[in-house]
Formats: structure tokens, sequence, C-alpha cells
């Protein structure tokens, strides 16, 4: 291993020696906050150590990883959400629990996400996978003492397990056909020999799209979504939404961008259209804001492959980009979403408000926090001035440079369903007939409400100013397409 | 600078408004007219600048800005008007006074929010007026909706969150076919010059191209369902009857308008073929929605939704001049453009005040009304007068240079849309019966125009005489524009 390869894992090595020395921390002290604290900082080492690895890149390390601009740019987006999650974590109050073990699942879930987006070989995005999966299982079950909360975990568990064993098979039957274990290995021969190695290819590939699938929730396999969410704690719930979103599609995305989209592409095709419509058309009926982001992200990844569709044309590149700020603006739009939840909890000992009613007249109460969840609406829903409404634009301008007209009309309709029941809650946040006085009490400023603030004003922020972030991802994204 | 100026004084005057509104309510309103004072003043200093037009191409853009925003995409921040859009601007602002003085007794809730919304609302509108790169057009069209959706959903009628959705719906889910057509258009003009730019003036040179059909219909769909044209009207009876009184007359005066402004300054210049092979279908919309329009106005009993139905009837008329392709008819649809604005403001007005009298819009439960209120009624009379078209007075002026725009262009087509008319009268004669003649219901007498509500018709009546009487006065600022754009659109042969 050379000096090169070092310098290009640092970010991982970091996280690694974090979540390492964090087990030994949390043995000694049983404190959340230093707990939190010490998750910080790891957090923050690793991504200090990302411009080290910028001055490599695109750099292969061994057969396993590949540390290039692409790689990078998501684990800095993770890693910044992790932080936040870190903060909202710290936040919420879960009686009777110490919060140490939580924060070390984090670390290792975000090494698993970081190492993932990096993999070029399918033992590294198994292994990537499990780590993410299992840390993640752990986290939504973390409380225990709550049914609800058991519930989510077994159900997440089983879940995931089913798409780890579909990644798995579909690795078996790629190596069966190909012989190779890289992501980047020439199926040439096997498509040459025709009949049985050919239908192994096309068959691998579609086993592990669903196992990727499963980690997106994207339609068929989205059944998981709403209950897990609604069960999980809200930060874990947002780590599911978030990263552990991106760095399924990510990886996806590596895969098909190496040439091998075309056998899936109608299967895409279709999943995408289902996840728009389906995600779209269950989220209108929903009264529980957990359930209705859950719904929402379904169809929100529905939307993101028309950008893997468009990878099929000449326009690849803009494919690229189009992922690559769509996933910064989705993830910091359901981060903030989330973390109003998260903060309203803090203000009633810990209990969530999860049914929309809960939330009825909250522009009168509490203004701010209502403002903020009104913003990340409106940037789901694709607003202008927000940066969903870039993110949007992103995949019109990747669609109809590859032609995609149906996806496109589609994505049209589901924006219109979509705004329905967004523009439901904003009606709900602004309902003044009620006058219901309770989450009355006066929030202290914390960190985690601060960067909540924060993130809000990034919302509008990049919604209006968002070049600087375009050129970094054009830049980052050059290495994949 | 000055327009980039306005669009800043009205975000911030809202700001402050909102931020007055804390201490008291009166001072919210007050901070309202003054922001709106300070961006009328603005404005009309552009004036001189538009009368000196040339009428050549790229001269005739006042107050330009133009500023990088978003390099990767070919964006700019690229403001400028011509007299055409100094006019429409005028008017906005002329009717955020109105709205302001509207609604000094009917909010008494949240006033300071209220103004926010209102000033922004009219911000968002100044600036679909003054946008010049297409992107930007977009961004203003949608964002004039937030708080206008704020407007419906907050200080609105029974029914308010249903229609408060249906508008949004309604204009977004269009609004996105049209984002589809820019992003094309774009990247087709990228595909010949290899030049990725937002900016209109760029794209105007765009060769016309294989698909120009369904662009210009990505885009008619967007104009046509805000002015709206018959089938996509329907949010539109709901909107205007649920929103508060200013907020009808923010919808009837001034957002109705982009839609006829969105054809003439977009869909005629930058698809001049598409659009002239798809005349007939637009005469046809166009027809069709003034004499539906009129129809349904006809069988409505409220208030309200009658006068919301007559502007579809009304607005029709618009869709017919842009499609007659000729600068007599062109010039009447920006009549029409501007008196309908301030005529059906008028009415929703009377709607308000006498919904905040009686406390109903329902017109059966109304009915004699002139004996317990004859100064009131008279006024209202005016207006009625005005929107059926009375000569002398602005609608007049734009519905007759319609017609006969039309005429030369298709006589069918005009005669039609002259039956129109006929309906017109039918049901604003029968609004006044209904309404202020009859039997009275032996109720006490109604209270009479307060001075506020005086001094507010008596500007909206003056501004209907001044069209009506003086329309050289507009049409010779609007005229330059016009005369650019079919120098536009004959430029490349399309005219016969």
């Amino acid at each position: 291993m050379t000096g090169d390869d070092l310098l290009a894992l640092s970010p991982l090595l970091a996280l690694a020696t974090g979540a390492c020395a964090h087990l030994l921390l949390i043995a000694w002290i049983r404190d959340d906050r230093t707990a939190a604290v010490f998750a910080l900082a790891y957090v923050a080492l690793a991504a200090l150590c990302l411009p080290l690895a910028w001055g490599v890149a695109p750099h292969p390390v061994g057969d396993l990883f590949v540390v290039d601009g692409f790689s990078l740019f998501l684990m800095l987006v993770f890693l910044l959400n992790a932080a936040v999650i870190v903060l909202q974590l710290e936040d919420s109050r879960f009686t009777g629990l110490c919060k140490g073990e939580l924060f070390l699942l984090l670390l290792t879930a975000t090494l698993g996400a970081c190492a993932l987006v990096a993999s070029r070989h399918f033992a590294a995005i198994f292994i990537s996978l499990e780590l993410m999966g299992i840390s993640l299982f752990a986290m939504v079950a973390y409380r225990a003492n709550q049914r609800r909360s058991l519930e989510a975990g077994v159900k997440y568990l089983v879940l995931t397990a089913i798409s780890t064993s579909l990644v798995l098979m579909g690795v078996g039957l790629i190596y069966a056909a190909t012989g190779k274990l890289e992501l980047a290995a020439p199926q040439e021969a096997a498509l040459a020999n025709g009949g049985l190695a050919r239908a192994w290819l096309t068959g691998g590939y579609a086993l592990l799209l669903g196992g990727l699938a499963f980690k997106m929730s994207l339609v068929p396999f989205h059944f998981w979504t709403p209950d897990v969410y609604q069960g999980a704690p809200a930060p874990v719930a947002a780590f599911l939404a978030t990263i552990g979103k991106a760095a399924a599609a990510a990886i996806l995305f590596r895969l098909l961008a190496g040439g091998h989209i075309e056998p899936l592409a109608d299967i895409l095709f279709w999943i995408a259209l289902f996840s728009m419509l389906v995600g779209n058309l269950l989220a209108v009926s929903q009264q529980s804001i957990k359930r209705l982001l859950a719904y929402s992200s379904v169809a929100h990844m529905g939307y993101l492959l028309v950008a893997f569709l468009a990878l099929r044309a000449q326009s690849g590149a803009l494919a690229g980009e189009a992922l690559g700020f769509y996933l910064a603006a989705y993830l910091l739009t359901t981060l903030t979403a989330f973390g109003v939840i998260t903060n309203l909890a803090a203000s009633r000992d810990g209990r969530e408000p999860d049914h929309l009613e809960e939330f009825r007249g909250l522009l009168w109460r509490r203004p701010r926090s209502a403002l903020v969840l009104m913003l990340a609406m409106l940037s789901l829903a694709g607003i202008p001035l927000t940066i969903g409404f870039l993110g949007k634009f992103y995949l019109f301008a990747a669609g109809a440079a590859s032609g995609q007209w149906v996806l496109l009309w589609v994505l049209v309709i589901g924006s219109a369903i979509g705004l329905y029941y967004y523009l439901r809650v904003v009606l709900v946040l602004c309902d003044r007939s009620a006058e219901d006085a309770s989450m009355l009490a006066a929030p202290q400023p914390t960190p985690a409400r601060l960067v909540l603030a924060a993130l809000a004003a990034l919302i509008v922020w990049l919604g209006v100013f968002p070049d600087t972030v375009m050129q970094f991802v054009q830049e980052a994204v050059r290495s994949i397409s | 600078m000055t327009l980039a100026l306005i669009l800043l004084v009205m975000l911030l005057g809202g700001v402050a408004a909102a931020w007055a509104g804390g201490g008291s309510p009166r001072a919210a309103r007050v901070v309202a007219l003054v922001t709106l004072s300070v961006a009328s003043l603005l404005a009309v200093t552009l004036l001189p600048g538009v009368s000196h037009l040339t009428g050549m191409p790229g001269a005739s853009w006042v107050s330009e800005v133009n500023l990088h925003w978003i390099p990767r995409f070919g964006i700019g921040f690229h403001l400028a008007v011509d007299g055409f859009s100094l006019l429409l601007i005028l008017l906005t602002l002329f009717l955020g006074f109105i709205c302001v003085l509207v609604s000094w007794e009917e909010i008494r809730e949240r006033v300071g929010f209220f103004h926010l919304n209102l000033l922004w609302t009219l911000a968002g509108v100044v600036g679909v007026f003054s946008a010049l790169d297409l992107f930007l057009f977009f961004v203003f069209w949608e964002v004039m909706l937030v708080p206008m959706y704020f407007l419906i959903s907050i200080w609105g009628h029974e029914r308010r969150a249903y229609a408060a959705m249906k508008f949004f719906i309604f204009t977004q889910a269009s609004s996105l076919l049209m984002l589809i057509a820019m992003v094309c258009l774009v990247l087709l003009h990228y595909d010949v010059t290899g030049h990725l730019t937002f900016d209109y003036l760029d794209l105007l040179q765009a060769q016309p191209a294989p698909a120009s059909f369904w662009l210009m219909a990505g885009f008619f769909i967007a104009f046509a369902v805000k002015l709206p044209t018959v089938p996509w009207h329907t949010w539109l009876p709901d909107a205007h009857t649920q929103a508060p009184t200013a907020g009808s007359v923010i919808l009837a005066g001034v957002l109705l308008k982009t839609g006829g402004y969105g054809l003439v300054r977009f869909v005629i210049p930058l698809f001049p073929d598409a659009a002239l092979a798809f005349t007939p279908g637009a005469m046809l919309l166009g027809i069709t929605g003034i004499l539906y329009g009129a129809l349904l106005a006809f069988a409505q009993d409220d208030f309200k939704r009658l006068v919301a139905y007559s502007s579809i009837s009304h607005m029709g008329f618009v869709l017919v001049g842009v499609f007659a392709w000729n600068a007599v008819a062109l010039n009447g649809a920006v009549m029409q453009m501007l008196a309908h604005g301030i005529s059906t403001s008028a009415l929703f007005a009377m709607a308000g005040l006498l919904q905040h009298r009686l406390h109903t819009r329902d017109m059966c439960a109304m009915g004699g009304l002139w004996s317990r209120a004859p100064r009131l009624c008279a006024v209202a009379l005016f207006f009625v007068v005005a929107s059926v078209g009375m000569p002398g007075l602005g609608n007049f002026i734009g519905e007759f240079l319609v017609l006969w725009g039309t005429f030369q262009h298709s006589v069918p087509a005009a005669v039609f849309a002259g039956l129109g008319l006929v309906v017109g009268a039918v049901y604003s004669l029968r609004l006044v019966q209904r309404a202020f003649h009859g039997p009275d219901a032996a109720a006490p007498p109604l209270a009479e125009l307060d001075r506020r509500e005086l001094s507010l018709f008596a500007a909206l009546a003056f501004a209907i005489l001044w069209l009506g009487l003086v329309p050289n006065a507009f049409l010779a600022i609007a005229d330059p524009s016009l005369v650019w754009l079919d120098a536009q659109v004959s430029f490349r042969g399309v005219l016969p």
C-alpha cells in the first residue's frame, strides 16, 4: 500500500478509527453530551481528510475502492449530513436510554455509506452495504422500550436481509457469466457468448438493481418505508431517508455509468414511472407527517431515475451533474424536514409530533419552526428560489436532453399530485382557526436548532445562488461520466 | 437599475409591513401605502424613457439590468421594460393601492403578514412583467403564486383551502409544461449555435425548430391556464370567489394579465410559425371562452362568482385579439387588459364591501339596495356599465378594437366574439336588477360609502374614464413595443 493509497483512503480510515475509539470511549464515559462531542469530532476529522484525498484523486486503491471526485463529493455530503444528525440525536430525548451506542452506530453506518460510494468491486459493495444496513437496523430499533420502534427494527432487518441476499445472488450470477467481480469488468465476452451467459448477466444485474431499489425504496420495493420511518426516532429516519438512500443511488449510478445501463433501461423506466405515481398517490391520503415524507421519498427517488436513464444519451455528463445536485438538494431538504420534527419533539418531552393535526396552526404558535417546515415542503414540491426547484430543473434538463418525454410527462403529473399533499401540510401549518396552546414551551437555542435555522437558510441561499455548488458538482462528477 | 430597485423596495416594504404589523395594524397599512408610493414614483420615472422609443429591436428596452446569475446554464438576471410592460407594471402598482384600501376594514387578523403577502405577490408580478430571461421569468411566475396562495388560504372565505389548492395546482402543473418547453427551446438553440443561454433576446434569434409546435403548446397552455381559457378555467371562479377582496382584485386585475402578457411577449415572437398555424385553434378557444364565460356568468347567484365568470368572457377577447395578427387587434388586446383590470377590480371591491355590510354574496338575498344606499348603487352601476362596454369608457375601446381587428382577419370570428357583448349586457343588467332593484327587504338603510371607499372608487372611475376618453395616451406608450413585435414577426415572413 503506497502513501497515495493511504491519503486516498484517509477519510474512511479516520471514520473507522473514530468508530473504534468511540467504542472505547463509551465504555468509560456514559455521558451523552461527551459522546456526541466526540462523534462530531470524528466526523469533522474525516471531513478534514477529504482535501487530502482530493489531492490524489482520482485514485484506485487496490481492487476494492476508487477514490474519485464523485465519491469524494458524496462523502462530503454524507459527512455534513451525519454531523447534523449527530446534533439532532443529541437534541432528542430518549427517556431511560443512554445514547452513546447510537453515535457509534451512526459512525459505522456513515462509514458504510462512504465506503459504498467509493466501491469498485462487488465484494466492497457487499461489505459496505452490510455495514450500513446492520448499523441502521440497530439504530431503528434503538428505543427498545417502545413497540413501534421494535416493530420497525424487525421489519427493516428482515427486508434489508432480503435485499442483501438479492444483491448477493445478483453478484453470483454476474460472476458466473463474466468470471470477474470488478464493476468495470468487460462483459463483451459474456454477451458475445450469447444464450445462457447473457441471461445470467441480465438476471444478475436485475437482481442487483432489486437489492439496491430496496435501499432506495423504489416501487415495488417500497413497502417497508412508511412503517420504518414512523417507528424510528426522527433523526434515525432522517439518516435512512438521506444517506441511506443516497448511498444506494450513488453506487447504482456508478454501476450503470460503467456502461451497464442497456439491459436494465426498460426495467428502470417502469420502476421510475411507478415510483413517481405510486409514491405520490399514496402520500396524498397520509395523516402522519413521517409516512407522508416516506411516500414522498419514494416519488423523489423515482424522479431521480430520470437522471439514471439520461445516461443512455450522449449527454452523460449532465446525467451525473443532475444526480449529484438532486441528491444534495434532496438530502438538505429532507434533513430539514426531519429536523423540525426532532426540534418540536424536544420541546415536548421527546414525544414526536406525527399526526398532521398536531401541526395545525403551528405558524401562529411556533412561527420559526413552522416557517422552516414550510420551506422544506416548498423545496420538496420544487417551488423556485428553493434548492429543490433547481434539483428538479436539472432533471428536466437531463430528461429533455436525452428525450425522455414520457417520464417527463409523468414527472409533471407526479409533481402536481405532490403539490397537493405538500400544500396540505402548509395549509395545516397556517390554519388560523386552530388556537391550541400546546407546544408553546419556549425553545432554548441549542446547536441543533441553530443548525436547523442554518439549513433552512441554505435551502434558500442555494436556491438563489446555486452556481458555486453547480460548478463544484460539475467538477466532481467529471470522473464518472 | 430602477426596476431592480422597485423590486427591492417592494420586497423590503413587505418585510417592514410585517414587522410594523406587530405593533399596530394601522402601521402595516401605512407602510404598505408608502412602499407602493415609492415604487410607483420609481416606475413613473421610467415613463419618459419609453415614449422616446424608436421601435428598433434592441433599442427599445429601458432600465436594463443584465447580470450573470447561473452561468452554468447561461441564466442571467436580466430585467428591462418596454412601453407595454411598463403600462402593466403601472396597472399593478395602481391596483396595489386599491388592494390596501379595500382591505382597510376587511382584514383584521394578522394584518402585518397580510401586507407582506400582498406586497410580495405584487413584487412577483412586477418581476414577471420585467424579466427578459426565460428562467428568471419562470421564477417570478412561480414565486408570485406562493404569497397569493397564502392570501387565499389564510384570509379567504368559507371554502378557501379548496380554492387555494386548486389555484396553485392548476398554475403550477401548467407552468411545469412551460418549463419543459423552455428547456427544450434552450437546448435546441444550443445544438444549433453552441451557445447555452436563457436570454429572451438571444432566443428570439433561434431558428424555428421542427418541434416548435409542441414548444409553443407548452408555453401556450401555461398562459392559457392563467388567462384563463376554457377548458382550463375552472380554478378561476373558485379562487376569485373565495379570496379576500384584495386577493380577488389582484387575481382579476393583475394575475390574469400575466397570461395575456405571456402570449404577446413569448408565444408570438418566439414561435411565430407555430402560433400562426395554431390561429384557428386559439380563435376557437377564445370565442368559446367569451360565449361560455358569459353564459355561465348569467347563471350565477353569487355576486363574486358572476364577476369571476365575466372575467373569463372578457379575457377571451384578449386571446382573440392576440391571434388576429394585426396591429389594431393587438392594440385592442392591450387596452382590454388595462380596462378589464380596472373595471373588474372595481366590481370585486364593490362585492367585497357589500359582503362586509350584508354578510352575504348571494344576489337573491340582496334586492332593493338602491333605496337603501343610493350613492353606493350608483357607483356600482357605473362600473357595471363600464364592464358591459359603454362607449367613452376603457372597456369599449378594448373590445371595439379587438372586434375591428378580428373582422379584418375573419368575419365569422368577429361575429361570434361580438355575440359575447350581447350576452355580457344581459348578465350585467341581471346583476343590477337582482342586487340593486326589486323589492327591498324592508331592512334598515345600509351604510353609505365612506370617504375611503369613495376616494378608492373615484380613482378607479377616473382611470377608466381616462382609458376611454384618451386611449391614445396609453396606446402611444405601448405602440413601439407592438411595432417591434410586428417587426419581429413579419421579419421572418410570417405575416401575409
